[in-house]
């Protein structure tokens, strides 16, 4: 494989990229990680809650992708679809082995200047968010995440989950009852108030 | 939580929302180790290429200080040969035979001066 001017691996598509690095290209590996770290690590921290759980499953999807490289088939699967499969897979391992702990912290929300007010409402908003998605069954959290969290389209959550449209329409229907039910118990804790009757 | 089906999903679309931008960026040391896996997933299958490739040239490396390539087909022929005597040739075992213990014996025996007589003698005396 010939080297490539470091930029002009910006232009490839994913799948290119992986071939470039399983042909021995220097810096294609580094390009696809830019490009899929941050949706990696964010799937990965979204389900996790976990600093440092999020950033091992990342790195252990990056791991399996670099060593499936050699054998990737461009026909198969969108290599984003691939990742987003395996990190929920490990993601779901690691919460079946700590499955009270992990949903018990919300995920740090950034200083973005706000008040101390809106900062604690914004983490009770994302604790009772997250909290509510741990109490649906698994399958439906997974299409529920994949749908609002990672903003996937219904054919891709299929594609990841390996089921139909139909299947995945049914799933993220019924987690949306089962959200409303969790979320309804915490109204306060979001910040609501009911609607006068 | 509202009761109103739409202001719940307005609802819930603000809370996904909140959800996604509160996401930290990854660590510029987890990039890095990515990275570092990445290299040290590749390296070993560019060796396994690298060593594919240079395999005829190293054996003429080898062969270089004994006459290069005539000796690598000499020695090749030898070693064809060899094989097929060993292995192959009723030719090779006849060769073999002579060095048989059996047929040393036979030799030992054989007194190479049985005509000389002493007889001969006394009677030329």
């Amino acid at each position: 494989m010939a080297q490539m001017p470091f930029d002009q691996y910006s232009s490839l598509s994913d799948a290119e990229l992986l071939q470039a690095y399983a042909q021995g290209a220097a810096g294609a590996a580094q390009v696809l990680t830019e490009r899929l770290l941050p949706r990696v690590f964010g799937q990965a921290y979204r389900i996790l809650n976990d600093r440092a759980e999020a950033e091992d499953v990342a790195q252990e999807a990056f791991l399996r992708l670099w060593k499936i490289a050699p054998d990737w088939d461009a026909d198969r699967a969108k290599v984003t679809t691939w990742v987003y499969r395996i990190v929920m897979n490990l993601c779901t391992d690691r919460l079946r082995k700590v499955k009270n702990s992990a949903l018990d912290d919300a995920p740090e929300v950034a200083d973005d200047g706000q008040s101390a007010e809106a900062h604690l409402l914004e983490i009770s908003r994302q604790k009772a968010l997250y909290q509510a998605l741990g109490t649906l069954p698994e399958r439906q959290a997974q299409a529920m995440s994949l749908r609002h969290l990672e903003e996937l389209s219904n054919p891709e959550i299929a594609e990841i989950m390996g089921l139909s449209v139909e299947a995945v329409e049914s799933l993220l229907s019924r987690g949306k009852r089962g959200l409303k039910v969790a979320l309804q118990a915490q109204q306060h804790a979001l910040g609501y108030q009911d609607d006068p009757k | 939580m509202t009761q109103n089906d739409d202001a719940f999903d307005m609802d819930l679309d603000d809370l996904f929302k909140s959800a996604r931008e509160a996401t930290p960026e990854p660590s510029r040391a987890l990039m890095q180790s990515i990275i570092h896996d990445a290299d040290r997933v590749q390296i070993p299958s560019q060796i396994d290429i690298g060593a594919k490739a240079s395999l005829f040239a190293r054996i003429r490396q080898v062969f270089e200080p004994m006459g290069g390539l005539p000796a690598l087909v000499g020695f090749s022929c030898a070693a064809v040969f060899g094989i097929w005597l060993g292995g192959f040739s009723s030719y090779g075992e006849n060769i073999l035979s002579f060095s048989s213990p059996e047929v040393a014996v036979t030799v030992d025996f054989v007194d190479p001066y049985s005509a000389l007589d002493l007889s001969y003698f006394e009677e030329n005396t």
